[in-house]
This record gives C-alpha cells, sequence and structure tokens, in this order.
C-alpha cells in the first residue's frame, strides 16, 4: 500500500522507508517558531536542558505578534524580556516590531516553511503551514523547547481523511466560506481528532495561496493534527522568490488509505457564516441577511493577507461604511501592509471610514486593538467565535469572510455579498 | 496510582481549565489557585494529591497553552482520565508529566475511590469492583511520563531514539 502525502514527510524525515498511522517517530524538524508572550518560556526550558545554543540559529524562527505594540506597562516589560532573551541567543530571524507580523504568515510569507518538511509553532493556528505542502504543527513549550536543543520532536503518525474539493469557485466565495461549509458539515464531535486533512482536487488546484492557508488554517478547530495541500505550480512559483532552502515536490500515493473521503463540490458554496458562540454552527449568509452588528474586524492569521484587502477595497470603492458601524483592519505582516499602501487599497479603505492599525494578532486574541466590550455585536473575518474570544463574554462574535464583512459594514446589517 | 474521582463533563476547553488571563507568568505554581475556577470554583480546595479527574469528550480543546495541563498537575492531580482528549492537550501532558488516559467506557462517579495501572493502561473502580480498559499507552510514553516529563527524560537518556528501534 502507498503512502500519504504526510506518512511520506514523517518517513522522510525520520529517516524511514515506511510509517503507518498510529506509529510514534521522532522527526526531524525544519523550523521551530515561537511568539513574544510564550517564547521566555520556550528558552527557560531549553535552558534547563543544558543547552546554551539553539541547534541552527537560522531555523528557530521567533516573532512578535500578540503583545506588539504593547498596550499597557506590564506587557512591555514582557516584550522587554523577550528581546533579551532571543538576543541573547543570536536569532537570526527575529522579526519584531517594525518588522513583524503574525507569525504564521510570517513563516510562509518568509520562506520559513518548505513543503516536504515539519515545522512546529508555540501557536494553535501552526497548521496554516500545510498550505506549502509542509506539515505544520502546533506544540507546546515543552516540544518546542526540545526542538530548540535538538531540532527534533515526538509525533504520532496520523490517520488520513481527505476532502475531495471539485467545481467552479463563485463569485463573491472565498476559502474562508469553504471553511465554514467544512466546518458546518463535519460538525464538533471528535472524529478528526488526531487526523490529518488532505485537500485536493480541482478547486484546490485552483485555489491561491491565500486561500491555501486560510483553508488550512483552520484545520485546527475541527480538532485535526494538521491539514495540507500537496506542493503544485502555484506553491513553487509562490516560493520561488522566498524559500529559504530546498525542496522536492511530494504527493499522495494514489493506492494511499485514507479513514474517510469527503466530496465537495464548491460550486454549491455560497458565502457563509458561523453565528455565537460555536464555530460549527453555520448558516449560509442568505438565511441571517439583516442581522445588525456594530463592529467589524478584519485582520488574523486567518484572513489578514493582501488578496483579503483587495476584495474588500473591491467592495468598499467609492463607498462609505454605515455610521453605526466601526470597523478596524489589521494586515497580517508589515509586507501585506506596505503592499496594501502601495495598492491603494489601504486609501480605498480609509475612505470608506475603517480604521487600519498595525500588524498584530490584534483583537482576535482579545488582547488589544479592538477587543470586544459587553454588548458588542461583532462581524469578524478572524478565526474564533467562543464566548470571551475577543474580549467581553457578553459579546457575540459571527465568523464570515472578508467580503461578506466588506459587503455587510455598507449597510450595518449582515449581508450577502452577491445582492450588494 | 490511587486517588479519589472528580467527574466533569464534555468538551472542558483549556480556559476552563486555567484562564488565560493567569497564564501570563513564569510562576507555574500559581496556577494551581486558579485551575479550574470557571468550572468549579470550590475543586481546588477539594483536591488532593494523587486524585483523579475524569472527564468526557473532547477534554482540553482550545489553544496550545502547557499551562493547562501544567494548572492540573501542580495542584494534585494525578491522572486525567476521559474520554478522549484534544490533541494539543494530549501531548502537552504527556511532555510535562501529567499521565493521560482515554477510557472509551466506564462507571465512575464523583467521590469514587479509584486505582490506575498506566503500564496496563488499566482503570479500577474500587466502589464498583470493576475494571476497564484504558487505550494502551505506547512505551515511550510510559518512560516519559514515569521520569516525570519530556525534559527529564532526555536529561535521563541523552537520546532520541524510540524504545522499540
Amino acid at each position: 500500500m502507498g503512502m500519504t502525502i504526510t506518512e511520506k514527510i514523517m518517513a522522510n524525515n525520520s529517516g524511514r522507508e515506511k510509517v503507518v498511522p498510529g506509529e510514534l517517530v521522532w522527526v526531524d524538524v525544519h523550523t521551530v517558531m515561537t511568539m513574544d508572550y510564550l517564547g521566555k518560556q520556550c528558552f527557560n526550558k531549553f535552558r534547563s536542558l543544558g543547552k546554551t545554543e539553539v541547534f541552527d540559529k537560522d531555523r528557530v524562527i521567533c516573532v512578535s505578534d500578540h503583545l506588539v505594540p504593547p498596550p499597557n506597562q506590564k506587557f512591555a516589560t514582557m516584550l522587554n524580556e523577550w528581546r533579551a532573551v532571543v538576543r541573547e541567543h543570536d536569532i537570526t530571524h527575529f522579526y519584531d516590531l517594525g518588522r513583524q507580523g503574525i507569525a504564521h504568515q510570517i513563516m510562509v510569507e518568509q520562506g520559513h516553511v518548505l513543503p516536504g518538511k515539519i515545522s512546529i509553532g508555540t501557536d494553535s493556528h501552526a497548521n496554516t503551514y500545510g498550505a506549502v505542502g509542509a506539515v505544520g504543527n502546533a506544540v507546546g513549550v515543552t516540544d518546542a523547547a526540545v526542538a530548540m536543543a535538538t531540532g527534533k520532536a515526538w509525533f504520532r503518525v496520523p490517520e488520513a481523511v481527505k476532502f475531495h474539493i471539485t467545481g467552479e469557485w463563485q463569485p463573491w466565495v472565498m476559502a474562508k466560506d469553504l471553511s465554514l461549509h467544512i466546518m458546518g458539515m463535519m460538525h464538533w464531535n471528535g472524529h478528526l481528532i488526531y487526523k490529518t486533512l488532505e485537500y485536493c482536487g480541482p478547486a484546490i488546484e485552483a485555489l491561491d495561496m491565500a486561500g491555501r492557508m486560510t483553508l488550512c488554517n483552520m484545520t485546527v478547530d475541527l480538532g485535526a493534527k494538521n491539514g495540507i495541500v500537496a506542493p503544485d505550480k502555484v506553491t513553487a512559483a509562490y516560493l520561488k522568490p522566498v524559500a529559504k532552502g530546498d525542496w522536492e515536490p511530494l504527493q499522495s500515493d494514489p493506492d494511499a488509505n485514507y479513514e474517510a473521503v469527503y466530496e465537495v463540490d464548491v460550486s454549491k458554496v455560497v458565502p457563509t457564516i458561523a453565528k455565537p458562540h460555536k464555530l460549527d454552527d453555520t448558516v449560509p449568509v442568505a438565511e441571517i441577511e439583516g442581522t445588525p452588528f456594530n463592529k467589524a474586524f478584519v485582520g488574523t492569521c486567518t484572513n489578514g493577507r493582501i488578496e483579503d484587502l483587495a476584495i474588500m477595497a473591491k467592495i468598499l470603492e467609492g463607498k462609505r461604511i454605515h455610521r453605526d458601524v466601526n470597523m478596524i483592519v489589521v494586515p497580517a505582516s508589515q509586507d501585506v501592509y506596505l503592499q496594501a499602501i502601495k495598492k491603494g487599497y489601504l486609501t480605498t479603505l480609509i475612505e470608506a471610514g475603517a480604521a487600519i492599525d498595525t500588524p498584530s494578532c490584534a483583537a482576535c486574541a482579545g488582547i488589544h486593538t479592538g477587543v470586544a466590550g459587553d454588548g458588542d455585536i461583532v462581524l469578524s473575518a478572524g478565526n474564533r467565535n467562543m464566548r470571551g474570544r475577543m474580549g467581553s463574554k457578553e459579546a457575540e462574535i459571527y465568523l464570515t469572510s472578508p467580503a461578506v464583512v466588506a459587503a455587510s459594514v455598507l449597510t450595518g446589517k449582515i449581508t450577502d455579498p452577491r445582492n450588494l | 496510582m490511587e486517588g479519589k474521582a472528580h467527574v466533569y463533563g464534555d468538551n472542558i476547553d483549556t480556559d476552563r481549565i486555567i484562564p488565560g488571563k493567569y497564564t501570563k507568568t513564569l510562576d507555574t505554581a500559581s496556577l494551581a489557585a486558579h485551575v479550574l475556577e470557571d468550572l468549579d470554583p470550590e475543586f481546588r480546595h477539594k483536591v488532593k494529591v494523587g486524585d483523579i479527574l475524569v472527564a468526557g469528550d473532547n477534554f482540553g480543546c482550545g489553544s496550545s497553552r502547557e499551562q493547562a495541563p501544567i494548572a492540573l498537575k501542580v495542584a494534585g492531580v494525578g491522572v486525567v482520565v476521559a474520554r478522549y482528549f484534544a490533541r494539543i492537550f494530549f501531548r502537552n501532558a504527556i511532555n510535562i508529566g501529567l499521565p493521560v488516559l482515554e477510557v472509551p467506557d466506564h462507571d465512575i462517579e464523583a467521590g469514587d475511590p479509584v486505582t490506575i495501572d498506566l503500564e496496563k493502561g488499566e482503570v479500577f473502580n474500587q466502589r464498583s469492583g470493576k475494571r476497564f480498559q484504558a487505550t494502551q499507552l505506547p512505551k515511550v510514553m510510559i518512560d516519559i511520563l514515569n521520569a516525570g516529563g519530556l525534559v527529564a527524560y532526555l536529561k535521563e537518556h541523552g537520546t532520541y531514539q524510540l524504545n522499540e528501534e
């Protein structure tokens, strides 16, 4: 029997011919990512292993994203301690305030994740790296510390589930809609826990890297171990100017084993929204059109990319955001921010009445930059809507695509972009 | 291992195990003062060293924070038994040396005295006299747990090979 792409990656990076689901392997890790608010703990634990030098200064990636710019003295002090420990270890790639972005965006756009390799990060959305055909995995402080010391991590080889996506993408339908559609289709009942989710088929091949990142990003919220898209021409073109290292294309074998295969016809996927306070409580936007809200948020590792800002600019060009709505837009990285300025998207958004903030996890982490207060109804293009996620437990969060957010801020009510 | 059972439900997320606002600290001992406080404010007063936390489906879902299993461990919890765990919680628990056992079926009620045999993957309810089988943990995981976690295991063994190799 053949192997899935994830099995091949785990075999190749543990010096084996073959691995099977359920097996435990120590794998070579290509890159280890940690961020401002957990990074010092990682370095402390790393030191407790008796180590002073990381396994490879070029492959431990440090990013300031959750706490920047610091909204209070406590975080400012934490950031100073974090900077000190990163500099002490002479880390080559330190994306600190001024060069920052959300860690998962940085890892992909700066070429720190490569097809066929394994990258780990101390944040749950490290699944994003699957977009380039890497195994991207979220880990805790101990895993990161051990990998910083040894370049290795333990993994259980996951069973595979295939999502075969066919059909034509419809106007205004984005990868986020497919992601929410799958969330609603699968419902949260644990049967995808520990699994690798493989996204393939003509509609995936037609998807740009931004869309693939959105799709893989939300894999964690299905309970899975990782999500992956096999590398193709789109991947190669994206990586060419940025890849930090060589890579080989890998595919699943035609006779690889899948625990389940789900077929989705994307031409039937419509603009979709998750209602408060559950991610799998999804409906077509059309079903709840007219629902009022007062805050809008677009950014995050899920939907803060240039393609997301582009579709919003297209919708908001020459229009004004409803007077009762406050909108915050946070580009996912400095690169995205700069591109959006050069392309004029931010001018369009600001003229429409949006507030722009410097790249960070922002309100999605519930820490700063537009957190939700009591009674807020937030329309967000982020990734989680559980109670209290963006701040107040007395706030409601609707999750949807940047296109739906842009269409809705014009009316102040949830609006299907196809009806504009 | 032996302890008294504390029984809770399904989908207990990392925020209910230890609220995010208490986790921006390097002082792990301080986590015990807030463990499970939104779920059961009395838990931290009731729990005795070695007690067993029993939950349903998907225990530990939510964030990747390692403080969740650490908070339970420093509060005295000896073993967590659940129908199944969220994957990041599961690996974090092994890594910090908190035994976690997947037990699909059992009759444990709050207050039951329970004996756990990690090597055999067996859970014994002293009240009912019944034994329940857990999903067997691979030997290397039991070794990591016995060492007190992955850092201690690596210091002890200095190697990253799996036992069966």
